[in-house]
């Protein structure tokens, strides 16, 4: 866990859960002592960013970049320059939360550079309860977007297929399965399959990809 | 030690919040800068759009008003009318001026109300996220233009400043750029020139000036100020439109 | 707002008043002053919040002491009639031709319709007398729900109108009356 290259980018459908294992990827990778830093590059969604638990980080000592705009209202798409700090300086581990589709991911294409000169690692989170990557075909035709619109490539998969606290172990499976056909289709490994902890002994063993325990954090107003 | 360099006191202290490499900083440095060396940063009233530059109220040292979308110069015809003897500007997107705000836009030239505008043109909608604008190029891509703006369905973008050229009380209308020094030092000259003749009481005066969105076009600074010469210029020509004889 | 007018306006002259100093206006600092800033844009929702309950309680004050009502007739009427503007002079005439038949109607004209006169319209659907309400306009009855919320259920609120430039007859809206007191009684 967490032996992805120094720069992590995370990337998925609006709604699969990609913030919320940001998140818990973010928190994880704090505790196991790197310098972490999470930047939030979600400039197309103004709800359920990563940048509203700020405070929470930066308690934990994790820099938290995102707009250089302050007001969690602003949907401007002002990008600070605090973001070319995790490219420049290499003592950071940094994970980047991007936009939920191409139109998201294209405010990574202007980093293009900088990733070009060093390796990275682009984890697409698929939920397969999500309208858009519910079957094969979608879910490739998603992921090529994403590609297209961020100048990038992703190196794996993470299965986070659930229904919120309704989720099932026939959920992840049927999740677990249509992530095995995306990675035999495009070759890339199934890195975390992401798991509300309270599940995780209810799951079978012998799994392709590692059990990625999570706690929820991003909370809704309603809830 | 000697002074060798100071910021232009036509700008406040506020840092901008723009993206690395987006050219409304220059641009606001540049109107700033004429305000100053023209003395007129206490005697100036700007008005924002909607749109990235919304806050450039917040940046200039002058008093600024906030106008609704495109409105920008319905609300400085207004004050330029109160107040005949201050300099009065809009500084406008291509989203604000040539969309929302056309109306605003060809009406306050053709009434020859005596203000200054200052265009931003970087084909696209900026703030909203990279929408297709009147000004995005045949072929180039936006959010609600996956496969590039085509012609037959999506029209041809539009040319501000040559349309604005034939009206008779737009007294002097100029396209410039900002993508490297010498260009940046003509823009000058021409958002100069355009407030002298605006306190000379000639009419309305427009500079047009392009620039780059290096988030929404997905390129880097560089990449992005590339584009702009290879695909904007060609389209939309740099150059003076209409001056005033006198004024040649 | 401006509207077409159906007969001609007379405009009385507005007395003037004193205004307080414009200290806020953007008239060029001359130097003398920070620049002012004229604007509307909260991005903090905190902040935002904050100023829509400041222009709440400026909502509260004009519906406080700007609401413009006239009361006609309601001493002991069975049906009031809420109308406004060219309906209401129609309604009158409907009025006298009801009394004339052993009706007693009465009206209650909004002359703002906001701040909207719902105390006038609550007193009225307290008076015993009252046995319904009859809605008049020249629409499909962009008051009558104002009127219900007033009147909250305490006695029924019916609706007449004609659109188009059409106008109510009074033996029109006389015949309604007593369609809806039919109803009513």
């Amino acid at each position: 866990m967490f032996d992805e290259k120094r720069i992590r980018i995370i990337t998925g459908h609006y709604g699969s859960g990609k913030t919320e294992f940001a998140v818990n990827y973010t928190l994880g990778l704090a505790a196991a002592g790197y310098k972490t830093a999470i930047v939030d590059l979600d400039i197309v969604n103004p709800y359920f960013r990563s940048r509203e638990l700020e405070p929470f980080f930066e308690e934990k000592g994790i820099r938290v970049i995102s707009s250089s705009i302050k007001g969690l209202a602003g949907d401007l798409p002002a990008l600070s320059p605090e973001i070319n700090t995790v490219f420049h300086d290499k003592s950071y581990s940094a994970v980047l939360d991007v936009g939920g589709d191409k139109v998201g991911a294209t405010a990574l294409g202007r980093y293009h550079e900088s990733l070009d000169r060093e390796p990275y690692d682009m984890m697409f989170v698929l939920n397969a309860n999500r309208s858009m990557t519910h079957d094969l075909d979608g879910a490739i035709r998603y992921i090529r977007e994403i590609e297209a619109g961020s100048r990038q490539k992703v190196t794996s998969l993470v299965n986070n297929t659930h229904l919120c606290g309704e989720t099932t172990i026939e959920d992840i499976m049927r999740g677990q399965k249509l992530c095995e056909q995306v990675s035999d289709a495009l070759g890339l490994p199934i890195k975390y399959i992401v798991v509300h902890k309270d599940l995780v002994p209810s799951l079978p063993h012998n799994l392709k990809g590692e059990v990625f325990p999570i706690d929820i954090y991003m909370k809704k107003p309603w809830e | 030690m000697a002074v060798v360099f100071e910021k232009t006191k036509g700008l406040t202290d506020k840092p901008f919040h723009y993206c690395p490499g987006c050219t409304h900083g220059i641009i606001h440095r540049l109107v700033a800068e004429v305000l100053e060396e023209l003395g007129l940063v206490d005697k100036t009233i700007g008005v924002a759009p909607v749109g990235c530059s919304v806050f450039a109220y917040d940046y200039f040292n002058c008093d600024m008003h906030e106008a609704s979308h495109g409105r920008a110069p319905a609300v400085a015809t207004g004050i330029k009318r109160v107040h005949p003897d201050k300099a009065v500007f809009t500084y406008q997107g291509d989203g604000d001026l040539a969309s929302i705000g056309t109306a605003e836009i060809v009406h306050a030239a053709m009434r020859g109300e005596k203000f200054t505008t200052i265009f931003v043109n970087n084909a696209i909608y900026g703030m909203t996220g990279g929408q297709m604008a009147p000004t995005t190029l045949v072929g180039q891509k936006a959010t609600t233009a996956p496969l590039g703006r085509m012609e037959d369905h999506a029209g041809m973008p539009l040319r501000v400043s040559e349309m604005l050229a034939t009206i008779p009380k737009a007294v002097f209308v100029e396209r410039v750029s900002v993508h490297d020094v010498k260009h940046i030092n003509q823009a000058k000259k021409a958002i100069k020139k355009a407030f002298q003749l605006q306190m000379e009481g000639k009419g309305f005066t427009l500079v047009e000036v392009l620039s780059t969105c290096p988030t929404n076009w997905g390129k880097t600074p560089v990449e992005s100020l590339k584009w702009l010469q290879e695909n904007m210029m060609p389209y939309f020509p740099l150059g003076n439109f209409r001056t005033p004889e006198e004024a040649k | 707002m401006i509207g077409q007018m159906m007969e001609p306006v007379e405009f009385r002259p507005v007395p003037k008043r004193t205004l307080p100093e414009k200290t806020w206006a953007t008239t060029g600092t001359d130097g003398k002053r920070q620049p002012n800033i004229i604007n509307s844009l909260f991005i903090d929702p905190q902040e935002c919040e904050n100023h829509n309950f400041k222009l709440f309680r400026k909502y509260d004050e004009i519906a406080k002491n700007e609401t413009r009502v006239e009361t006609y007739n309601l001493d002991g009427a069975e049906i009031v009639f809420v109308a406004y503007g060219t309906t209401a002079r129609i309604v009158k005439n409907a009025i006298n031709t009801l009394a004339k038949d052993g009706i007693k109607a009465g009206m209650i004209r909004p002359i703002t319709l906001w701040p909207f006169p719902t105390q006038a319209i609550k007193d009225a659907a307290d008076r015993a007398s009252v046995k319904a309400f009859l809605t008049v306009e020249m629409s499909m009855g962009q008051m009558v729900e104002d009127v219900r919320l007033a009147v909250n259920g305490k006695k029924p609120v019916e609706f007449y109108g004609r659109t188009g430039g059409m106008i109510p007859t009074p033996k029109a809206i006389v015949e309604q009356a007593k369609k809806v007191l039919g109803g009513a009684k």
